[in-house]
């Protein structure tokens, strides 16, 4: 019984707090604001804590990697030895991640890592497209030609081979384009208000599991 | 099936009251187990929780144990209907019952009963008189208020036992059993039961005057609790009702509360000496006396009364009726059988009556079951202290009653009965070794998947793909630096309409405005963002405009940071929460950043702004469509503010619907998007050589993935069309 009575708390609690949010979207009223705002408040406390939880749960993670001598449980040395380094760069100086030595370590050795394993996508893009839009029927033919347009379009030097070629990249990307992104934009914010409607109507209870 | 937690009858599904008792039936109803307490669907017949069984022991017994009744107590009467026979029939009951042995206390449900009869002098706890105690109890003699009587038997209409003459009974019974025991007549083969017909069951005419033996063996066979083998002890310790019986003497109540009598049925029985099964055979001499074999408890307990007679006066009816009155409320089919009006199957009859026979199972017969709604009816055996638990019964393996048998039994004090127990057992047996079956062979397969990824092997004449590949792309960006200048219409920069937008809303600005920036990009494409970002926060400072810059990402500070924005912006940091941060802020900007990037104070009056409506100009820079999303659902439908994005070209198309139907105020896809910004806001600049070079190999890069298009397609069409010699 107690338990049913705590899912019926959690499920009342769940509707009551959405619909106060929700109210505040159509009625411009102060005290619904209020309560909005500190509900939201409420709300980002709880996702720096999810922040934070996630850290720990990435140490954890590792330090048993290490403990079991697993197979790359080097490269969680190393993850932790980063990570330890870097909190401690930040607590010993005042001012935390504005301080040099954190910005430091973020400028020299994160951003430009993080950018270079994306640049190596180049390379796995120009393979894969050697494979990827072979002309098998009609669809993938539109395709192609469609794909070509907008990758030279983009850049001056399709201009120089076609001078129409930006008019037909910006057609491409504002109808065609444009159309099937929109439908799966509204496809998603349909399946958004249902969802919601759901939730506040108590039939999904995702929170009470 | 449904049933009923009153009386535990089995109606069918759908039902909304019990055709028996006319208890409220459904969803709503829920039925308690008696042992846990737990609340189980109505249709359950055991609990979920402790698996006791539900439908036997939520039916009136449980209730009825809290009153103490006279059932037990074999009173006259008849069926309903014909109360003059039965008041006619009083002088056939036997008025003397033996005195009690002993000098044991009375109970007290009977001091209480004699106290209601008005003889409270009488000192509760002293035995008796043999003829007092003959004249209080009820059925012999004495005359007991009609409150007194169970409701049950008010229900019959029952008059006073007392009103019953000794020489009525047998005339009436006599008659009652030439009505209801017409051996001649044969039984229309419809009105047989449905089991009775399977078995084959001849009419009575067939089965001969000798019959009404079997039929009892029969009748004992079917009755559950077998009530004629029962001891007395036994039967008194059964019955649920009968706790104040079972803690007075055995004896003397067996002779004062259940008067010489015998059901009727199985009066007859001695005469039967291959016994049917589940029934001992018993000599004459080891056979109880008639007036000592009660009917089971149980089935007393239903309310059907038993008219008994003396063994004399057996003899006096010689082979006429068997004087048995049932109860209305026992099913038509038993009422038959007790009758002596059961048709018995025609091999079974001689089979049973003759002595030295072979047992039916022997002639090929298959004994009919219990039904199923008697079965439920059937209240277990309560065990006898100290008698050992089932070994079924599993030993505690962990916690603290490790090692303790039937700690927690199933069903602590009931053992349920034989075919209670066959039944969940055999539920079990069925399923369980299969799944077990099952999880062993999945436990016993190796970890180590035996379906491992299929290694497509590369054709021989694509393995310089890679390298191919690598070639192009490293010349699309060398050939920029080493040669500018060399790339075709590299120094002319695409025009982009949403781009000019973007750069009209930054000339738009008044003088000091105020404008926010959210750095929602991550390092990966810092590359390709940073620099028109930087184009736009040049044109934005050299407007004087005040600079909030913000993140929805923990690395957009820091990337923030590296813009030498530090002197003339005000770094807001990290706001966590994406789209619920997003949403704190339109609400309200007060109290959105308690701290900025360097951990000071956020002085909200010196900035100026108490909301996102006080702000000119909100641009986002994104590496993902949900940032801009997030920034369009929850800002732009708040604030009137202008949302203006600078996006990487990956998202562009995700994003560009957002622009075209102006929730976006303008919009930038990377580093040609800046471009077309740079020259939008300054036609006549020049190009920086930096941002020449990179457009050109951004050129070269495209016409490098169009040439592995090209080729890839004429490989394939190659091997199509000249099968595989290319």
């Amino acid at each position: 019984m107690k338990v049913k009575f705590g899912r019926s708390l959690a499920i009342a609690i769940t509707i009551g707090t959405g619909l106060l949010v929700l109210a505040n979207f159509f009625v411009r009223n102060e005290f619904l604001r209020r309560v909005q705002q500190t509900l939201l408040d409420w709300a980002l406390i709880l996702a720096a804590v999810a922040l934070l939880l996630g850290a720990v749960n990435v140490v954890a993670t590792h330090l048993r990697k290490i403990r079991g001598r697993r197979p790359g449980w080097v490269y969680s040395l190393f993850l932790l030895a980063a990570l330890g380094t870097v909190v401690l760069l930040g607590f010993l100086d005042p001012r935390g991640v504005a301080s040099p030595a954190v910005s430091w370590v973020f400028l020299y050795v994160h951003v430009p890592l993080q950018a270079t394993i994306f640049a190596l996508t180049a390379f796995f893009i120009a393979s894969a497209a050697y494979r990827a839009f072979r002309v098998r029927s009609v669809d993938s033919f539109i395709m192609l030609v469609a794909g070509i347009i907008v990758l030279l379009g983009q850049v001056p030097l399709g201009q120089a081979i076609w001078d129409r070629i930006a008019a037909a990249k910006d057609w491409i990307l504002a109808y065609p384009s444009t159309g099937g992104a929109r439908g799966i934009i509204l496809g998603v914010a349909l399946g958004t208000i249902l969802t919601g409607l759901r939730v506040l109507l108590g039939i999904d209870r995702p929170h009470v599991k | 099936m449904i049933y009923c937690p009153n009386c535990g009858t089995a109606n069918r599904d759908g039902s909304s009251f019990c055709n028996q008792c006319g208890q409220r039936l459904g969803g709503g109803s829920k039925a308690t187990c008696p042992f846990c307490g737990a609340e189980n669907p109505i249709e359950n017949i055991f609990c979920d929780a402790c698996g006791a069984k539900l439908a036997p022991l939520v039916t009136p017994g449980v209730e009825e144990k809290e009153k103490p009744s006279l059932k037990g107590l074999s009173l006259p009467t008849k069926p309903a209907g014909d109360e003059e026979e039965v008041r006619d029939s009083e002088a056939a009951v036997p008025q003397e019952p033996s005195a009690p042995e002993g000098e044991e206390e009375i109970p007290d449900w009977l001091a209480r009963l004699r106290a209601s009869l008005g003889d409270s002098s009488e000192p509760v706890g002293e035995p008796p008189e043999t003829e007092e105690f003959a004249a209080e109890v009820p059925g012999e003699g004495a005359e007991l208020p009609e409150e007194e009587l169970p409701d049950w038997l008010q229900e019959l209409g029952v008059p006073p036992v007392g009103e019953v003459g000794e020489e009525q009974l047998a005339p009436a019974a006599e008659e009652f059993a030439a009505e209801s025991l017409d051996e001649g007549a044969e039984l229309p083969e419809e009105e047989l039961p449905d089991w009775l017909q399977e078995l084959g069951v001849p009419p009575v005419g067939e089965a001969g005057e000798e019959q009404p033996a079997p039929a009892a063996e029969e009748f004992a066979a079917e009755v559950p609790g077998e009530g004629a083998e029962l001891p007395q002890e036994e039967f008194l310790a059964e019955a649920p009702l009968g706790e104040p019986l079972a803690e007075a003497p055995a004896e003397p109540e067996a002779e004062e509360v259940a008067p010489p009598a015998a059901t009727p049925a199985l009066a007859e029985q001695p005469e039967a000496e291959t016994p049917a099964e589940g029934i001992p055979a018993l000599s004459e001499g080891e056979r109880p006396a008639p007036e000592a074999e009660p009917l089971a408890a149980w089935l007393q307990e239903e309310g059907p009364v038993i008219l008994e007679l003396s063994e004399e006066e057996m003899a006096e009816e010689g082979e006429g009726a068997p004087p048995a009155v049932m109860g209305p409320e026992v099913p038509a089919w038993l009422e038959t059988l007790a009758s002596g009006a059961a048709v018995l199957p025609e091999e079974l009859g001689p089979v049973l009556a003759t002595p030295g026979k072979p047992t039916p199972e022997e002639v090929g017969l298959e004994r009919a079951a219990i039904p199923s709604w008697l079965e439920v009816l059937r209240p277990g055996r309560k065990r006898e202290e100290g008698e050992e638990a089932p070994a079924e019964e599993p030993v505690e393996t962990e916690g603290v009653l490790e090692g303790v048998r039937g700690a927690l039994r199933l069903v602590p004090d009931i053992d349920p009965g034989p075919d209670q127990f066959v039944r969940a057992v055999s539920a079990a047996a069925t399923v369980t070794p299969a799944h077990a079956e099952t999880l062993t062979q999945v436990l016993a397969r190796s970890t180590a998947s035996s379906v491992r990824p299929r290694t497509v092997p590369v054709p021989r004449r694509e393995r310089g793909l890679p390298w191919l590949a690598f070639l192009l792309l490293l010349a699309a960006v060398l050939i920029p630096l080493l040669a500018p200048g060399l790339v075709p219409g590299g120094a002319t920069v695409p025009s982009a309409l949403s781009a000019k937008a973007f750069a009209t809303q930054v000339q738009n600005l008044p003088p000091g405005a105020k404008v926010l920036i959210s750095f929602d990009y991550d390092p990966s494409v810092s590359t390709e963002l940073d620099w028109p970002v930087r184009e736009v926060v040049k044109d934005l400072q050299a407007k004087g405009a005040t600079l909030l810059v913000m993140s929805t990402t923990p690395t957009g500070p820091g990337l923030a940071a590296r813009m030498g924005l530090a002197d003339t912006a005000t770094l807001l940091g990290y706001l966590p929460g994406q789209e619920m941060g997003l949403q704190r802020l339109a609400t309200s900007f007060s109290g959105a950043f308690l701290a900025d990037y360097k951990g000071a104070r956020v002085d909200e009056a010196a900035l100026g702004v108490q909301s996102l409506e006080d702000v000119a100009l909100i641009i986002t820079a994104a590496s993902s469509q949900d940032a801009v999303r997030w920034w369009v659902e929850q800002v732009g439908s708040r604030v009137n503010t202008p949302i203006c994005a600078i996006v990487s070209g990956a998202i562009e198309p995700s994003v560009r619907p957002y622009y075209s139907s102006r929730q976006l105020a303008g919009l930038v896809s990377g580093w040609v998007g800046g471009l077309a910004y740079r020259q939008a806001v300054s036609p006549d600049a020049p190009l920086e050589a930096q941002s020449k070079a990179a457009i050109e190999a951004q050129s070269l890069g495209h016409l490098a993935i169009v040439v592995l298009i090209v080729l890839g397609n004429l490989a394939y069409w190659g091997k199509r069309l000249f099968g595989g010699r290319s």
